[in-house]
């Protein structure tokens, strides 16, 4: 029999609700069959806790006694935006001091609001004929603000990807430092225990669902931005008052060479109203699949390795074309836990009663590229290029390189596939020695280029291996043709 | 144990550690070793039944020698019990707990400072004292 919501409040305002958080439930569920689990609980509690970029404060300074149309502001040297009224401004999480830089942002500006600190607030302004005053100077605290209410544009992504390096650099990201040659993996969401993971049709969660935000209550007010449902990757817009949060909760973080973030502390109650339900919180992190992908390919769409479960991301260990690789949570289940148990506290103290979303979350969305005109490898590179077979002989090889007036020589197989370069300088070199085939000193560990690769990032690669040209290869790594330093400079100065 | 030992600039280009090593006629593993004009500084492993041995030996010969207890720091205030450490350490001195918190495993420690810069929220520390 299903439940209505109406009934599940009732028994919260009663105190004899059953809450029980989401990774009780699949225990429960696995004890007593669907049927039992769906009729006895009422309510599943989740959570998590994780950076969360996409976080700020909407504030409102009230009037100064000679008024100001605040035209830019700043919290401790942290700017806000006020490009709408006069004395409002939201504040970003991310961004950073002006005069501490890495070391400070918005979400420590926020911390510090939280902890009852006094923070400096400081604006300049044209001046107009209502609003005299050009420049303002003053301390405040969280308690002398009208409003400070947490917006946050995207949060509690359902799940997200595991991020791993396969370059011999260590990479600073926002995904943590990950160590070269697959040396660890980060990941980051509270697997079974995430809100939307456990309500992945959003049945239950939508505009105006009460939750719990960074210590105190919230609201959902929409889809967050980037939601991409079919997916698996649905995030959520939430609103809160921050003056009834805690630093507890909302914990500012430094991500070394990258920049600073928030950790937000999110909590969202499913009422279990059918069987349908019961079996969706009854997820586990065998049942959660994600992505690895490799952080050290700067495209959009970075390479897929493998995919995980979260129970082998928690196990420690995964393994990546045949290497144990540590894993790393960024985001702590440890307090993701503590808030699906605080959340299950308040509904059973009776104090917070479950809302009937007004409007369901959209399912019918893409999360789709930025548009913009890029100049790709295949628009610019020279074709058809010259190369050589493998097995040929170095006289040939010489005598090409003289007769078509070309630096460089690709070795190719019979197909066309890449297996070395040669250039110039080799040949030269090679008199020295008693070689005779072009296999023996070419180069075999060769910097290519992708068709489809921006001509920015092959400029990168030039300059990083300090090298003048890259062969062009295909998806079967065959030689479509070459990028040269001398032919890009010619595009510039074209 | 685990032993931290400086070197002045003047005693850096000497065998200091070979000649303990034979003279003590005992095991020295080098853990982790850097040396700048500053001198050297270095953590080493060594016999816990040997350790005065090794110490005067090395101090006789200008190093300055101290032991490591908690080689780093951490605070407990700032942990979020995330577990960004874990996989940063090359030792495995970060684990979950039953409960998902974080235990250290402090004796495993060879201060190599990889996890202080991990750690997003400035929770480690690494002790320096000697
Ligand atoms: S990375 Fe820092 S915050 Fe996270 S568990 Fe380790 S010490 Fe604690
Ligand atoms: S300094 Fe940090 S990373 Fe290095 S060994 Fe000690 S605990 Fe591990």
């Amino acid at each position: 029999m299903p439940k209505t919501l109406e009934e599940i409040n009732r028994k919260i305002k009663e105190g004899n609700a059953v809450v029980v958080d989401a990774e009780e439930m699949s225990l429960i569920v696995e004890e007593k069959g669907l049927a039992k689990a769906a009729k006895e609980v009422d309510v599943v509690t989740t959570g998590t806790f994780g950076a969360m970029c996409s976080s700020g404060v909407f504030l409102n300074f009230g009037h100064s006694e000679e008024p100001i149309k605040m035209q830019r502001v700043w919290l401790n040297d942290v700017e806000a935006y006020t490009g709408i009224a006069a004395v409002d401004a939201y504040l970003g999480a991310t961004q950073l001091s002006e005069t501490k830089g890495f070391d400070y942002g918005g979400a420590h500006v926020i911390e510090d609001l939280l902890l009852g600190k006094e923070i400096e607030l400081r604006a300049v302004s044209y001046g107009t004929d209502c609003y005299p005053k050009k420049s303002l100077k003053t301390k405040i605290t969280l308690e002398y603000l009208n409003q400070a209410i947490m917006v946050n544009p995207r949060n509690a992504y359902q799940r997200y990807n595991v991020a791993t390096n396969s370059s011999d650099k260590t990479l600073y990201t926002y995904m943590g430092t990950l160590l070269p040659n697959f040396g660890n993996a980060t990941f980051s969401g509270a697997g079974a225990l995430s809100p939307l993971c456990n309500d992945p049709d959003y049945e239950t969660i939508g505009i105006g669902t009460k939750i719990f935000l960074g210590g105190g209550k919230g609201y959902v007010i929409g889809e967050g931005t980037q939601h991409n449902p079919k997916a698996g990757f649905g995030t959520l817009m939430v609103k809160g008052n921050l003056k009834e949060m805690s630093a507890e909760y909302l914990k500012p973080a430094i991500f070394h060479k990258y920049g600073v973030t928030l950790y937000v502390g999110i909590g969202v109650p499913i009422p279990v109203l059918n069987e349908s339900i019961a079996r969706k919180t009854a997820i586990k992190d065998a049942d959660i699949v994600t992505n690895v992908l490799d952080y050290s390919v700067p495209k959009r769409d970075r390479p897929i390795l493998r995919k995980v479960t979260y129970e082998e991301l928690k196990s420690g260990l995964i393994e990546i074309q045949g290497k144990e690789v540590p894993t790393s949570s960024l985001s702590s289940y440890f307090i993701a836990k503590k808030i699906a148990l605080e959340l299950k506290n308040w509904l059973e103290k009776g104090n917070f009663l479950i809302s009937a979303p007004l409007e369901k979350l959209p399912y019918d969305v893409v999360f789709k590229p930025m548009k913009e005109e890029i100049m790709r490898v295949k628009d610019v590179m020279l074709a058809p290029v010259i190369t050589i077979k493998g097995g040929s002989s170095i006289r040939e090889a010489a005598n090409l390189i003289i007769e078509k007036n070309i630096d460089h020589l690709p070795v190719v197989s019979k197909e066309n596939k890449i297996l070395g370069i040669l250039t110039s300088w080799d040949i030269s070199k090679a008199v020295l020695g008693k070689y005779r085939f072009v296999d023996e000193i070419m180069t075999e560990k060769v910097i290519t280029a992708e068709l489809e690769e921006s001509v920015e990032s092959a400029a990168k690669k030039l300059q990083e291996h300090n090298i003048s040209a890259l062969p062009v290869v295909d998806k079967e790594q065959k030689v479509v043709g070459m990028i040269t330093t001398s032919a890009l400079s010619k595009l510039l100065i074209k | 144990m685990k032993v931290r030992v400086y070197f002045p600039g003047k005693v850096v280009n000497e065998p200091v550690i070979a000649q303990t090593i034979l003279e003590s006629k005992s095991l020295i593993n080098i853990l982790r070793a850097t040396v700048d004009e500053h001198g050297g500084d270095m953590i080493i492993d060594i016999p816990e039944k040997d350790y005065t041995k090794i110490v005067n030996l090395l101090r006789s010969r200008g190093a300055s020698v101290s032991m490591l207890e908690k080689p780093i720091i951490l605070n407990e205030e700032k942990c979020i019990n995330c577990g960004a450490c874990i996989s940063i350490c090359p030792t495995k001195v970060f684990n979950y707990k039953e409960d998902k918190s974080i235990s250290v495993d402090y004796e495993r420690c060879i201060q190599c400072g990889l996890c202080i810069n991990a750690c997003p929220h400035q929770a480690l520390m690494v002790h320096r004292k000697c």
